[in-house]
């Protein structure tokens, strides 16, 4: 699929406007409580970087739209062009979800070492590898090289997950 | 005399030659490891040096820091992940040039500088540690404002093509830094009550994040014939894989810049080579007579990061030994390594101790000679890692990944970040917004919010208000050598715009 670059540079400005208007009307009033009777004798409030920042991300997109679209609007015309692909956009995106399900979930019940050999096998075969025997034996000689190193070497203990010392605690 | 003689004989006795080597080995492939840094290296050694006689424990650990730092530069040049944050800088140059061939010249030109730069810093410990000690403790909160603030200004420079797309990433990477708790009111700040957010986001999962997942998801976009193939190819023309004696000549003056900025910088405490990196960095570019390669494979950009990130490691003992003040993290360990064997370091350890300080200066220079000639070595081995094919290496890399930033804070909430972080990287990279000025705007922001409100705190309690800043030497100076700075470049850009019309 072709998409116009500058289309997409539109798009982005008035997103990323979008997000830094929510972040000045919302988030930071939402989650900075500044103490009261504070201020600049005081050192400043807790709230006051967090607004500068926003303002001048916001005038910083402003500026951007109102020079490339509004004083110059023919600009888009002689605008190149930009592949997009859906095959692609649809592969990266299983991949995106099976890291968020190793990350956030995976470690935290299974453990690091199980779920990193479950993660690295199918990561592998999704990628390409079909070779029985290598998807068999290099996940296990990677997690015992991270195993000896952390574990054994610098006296790191990796998460041992919530099944395994129960399943562990009953035998 | 005598004592540099007996301080020159202590370091280089048998012993401490093996434990130097030992401590660099040790130290270059863990600082290679993601998420492992130099200051890790260091505290992990800590303990065993109880245990050893003080000149065989000093110097491993000596050994253990200098080796970090070269490590983290062969994972950031060959995969995009800077083994330590100090590296994030080589990556920019490094990565592009190896991607056309030319790995083994970039790792190699990493090395030479990083050399360079060490040593360079530690002669500068050896005959200046007390002026330039003197200097660094001159800054105050109202210097270090200015400094933080003018490089911030400075980052224009590593935009890429689009000014305000690189300017929205620094104040994103600024937003981040400010999760956490306030630095004066220690209240929340962003965090939405969840625990782990008041903590702050910690810069390691940030990095490997950033960089090294998001590259990986990029990579794994590819079509699956694709990924069956390794992610370099090494250049077999032996000019590909050497640095030239031109090529180093021509890169010297910045690696002499680059040193001497990192010196500067490891000098005042808490400032740390990360930022000395990407300040050099942006110097090189600024004054290069070839801006447009860097970000290519240039390998002055290489030059400057590396010889400024390795400078720090020298300088970052001036204040330590000049006045018992620990300029980072790593500096604090190794003091108290010292203080386990009963040395006590400051003003008056140049009295006291005058045999293990000469000691300490030539542990420094021949670990810097061991380190060129290991270094080598290490190259070689690398080389043969990252021949494993694509399909196997990305999902390895994001488990190693992983441990390593779980290691620094033992939080689940870390191993999360960095695939946040890389999925953030990732859709930025796609949007083309550079992802380095985020990095450098995170790094800079704490230290440049918490001394501008102290340098607020002490103009209301002045006669003269924040105005009183001009009455600090100090400040003056830097400000003027800042002000001519700036007119300088804004003349040479104007120049160039000049003679690119002309042309």
């Amino acid at each position: 699929m072709i998409i116009n670059k500058n289309f997409h540079e539109k798009t982005l400005i008035l997103i990323l406007l979008g997000i830094t208007l929510s972040f000045i009307f919302w988030i930071i009033p939402e989650s900075i409580e500044d103490p009261e009777n504070f201020g600049l004798q005081d050192g400043l409030n807790p709230s006051f970087a967090p607004y500068l920042i926003g303002f001048f991300a916001f005038f910083t997109l402003v500026f951007e739209y109102v020079k490339n679209y509004i004083l110059n609007p023919k600009i888009g015309l002689t605008s190149e062009k930009k592949s997009f692909s859906k095959e692609v956009f649809y592969r990266i995106i299983k991949i995106i979800i099976v890291c968020l399900f190793y990350s956030f979930f995976l470690i935290e019940t299974i453990g690091f070492y199980l779920a990193s050999l479950i993660f690295i096998t199918l990561l592998s075969f999704f990628l390409g590898e079909k070779r029985v025997l290598i998807l068999f034996f290099f996940p296990i000689l990677l997690m015992s090289i991270v195993f000896v190193s952390f574990e054994i070497g610098f006296n790191i203990f990796l998460p041992e997950g919530i099944i395994l010392p129960q399943l562990l605690s009953i035998f | 005399m005598e004592n540099i003689i007996t301080g020159i004989q202590l370091a280089t006795t048998p012993e401490a030659l093996i434990a130097i080597l030992i401590g660099l080995i040790a130290g270059q492939i863990l600082g290679a490891i993601p998420g492992l840094t130099a200051s890790m290296a260091v505290a992990l050694l800590v303990p065993y040096t109880f245990y050893l006689d003080p000149w065989i424990g000093i110097p491993m650990l000596l050994g253990m820091f200098k080796g970090s730092l070269f490590g983290s530069s062969i994972t950031a040049i060959l995969i995009k992940t800077p083994g330590t944050p100090a590296a994030a800088a080589t990556v920019l140059d490094g990565y592009p040039l190896a991607q056309k061939g030319k790995g083994v010249k970039a790792m190699k030109m990493a090395l030479y500088s990083s050399v360079f730069g060490d040593t360079f810093s530690d002669v500068m410990l050896i005959f200046a540690a007390g002026f330039l000690a003197s200097i660094a403790l001159n800054f105050g909160p109202p210097e270090y404002t200015l400094l933080t603030g003018f490089s911030l200004l400075c980052i224009s420079s590593l935009t890429g093509n689009s000014v305000w797309k690189g300017l929205f990433s620094v104040f994103l990477g600024m937003i981040i830094g400010m999760i956490g708790l306030d630095p004066i009111t220690a209240t929340p700040r962003l965090t939405f009550e969840y625990l782990e957010l008041e903590e702050g986001i910690g810069l390691i999962p940030m990095l490997i994040g950033t960089l090294a997942v998001s590259e990986a998801l990029r990579q794994m976009e590819q079509p699956v014939k694709k990924l069956a193939s390794s992610t370099l190819v090494f250049s077999k023309h032996k000019i590909d894989n050497v640095v030239t004696f031109l090529e180093f000549k021509s890169t010297l003056p910045t690696i002499i810049k680059s040193s001497g900025l990192g010196t500067l910088i490891g000098a005042m405490p808490g400032l740390g080579s990360t930022i000395a990196a990407f300040l050099a960095y942006g110097e090189a570019k600024r004054s290069s007579k070839k801006p447009e390669n860097f970000g290519k494979g240039s390998l002055e950009g290489i030059a400057a990061s590396e010889s400024a990130n390795n400078a720090v490691s020298g300088s970052n003992m001036i204040p330590l030994l000049a006045f018992g003040i620990p300029g980072d993290i790593a500096a604090a360990l190794i003091m108290g390594a010292f203080l386990i064997q009963g040395i006590t370091l400051g003003p008056v350890v140049f009295q006291d101790n005058p045999v293990e300080i000469y000691a300490i200066f030539a542990a420094l220079i021949v670990a810097n000679l061991f380190n060129l000639f290991l270094g080598h070595g290490l190259i070689k081995m690398c080389k043969h890692v990252v021949t494993v094919p694509k399909r196997l290496l990305f999902p390895a890399v994001l488990v190693i990944a992983s441990a390593g930033a779980y290691a620094l804070r033992g939080s689940l909430f870390d191993i999360q970040l960095v695939f946040c972080f890389g999925v953030l990287g990732y859709i930025m990279m796609k949007c083309d917004i550079p992802t380095v000025p985020m990095l450098i705007g995170f790094i800079l922001i704490p230290i440049f919010e918490e001394n501008l409100r102290v340098t607020l705190l002490l103009g209301s309690s002045h006669d003269l208000n924040v105005a009183f800043i001009f009455t600090r030497p100090a400040f003056v100076i830097l400000f003027l050598i800042m002000t001519f700075t700036s007119l300088f470049i804004l003349k040479r850009r104007k120049l160039r715009k000049l003679e690119n019309i002309n042309n």
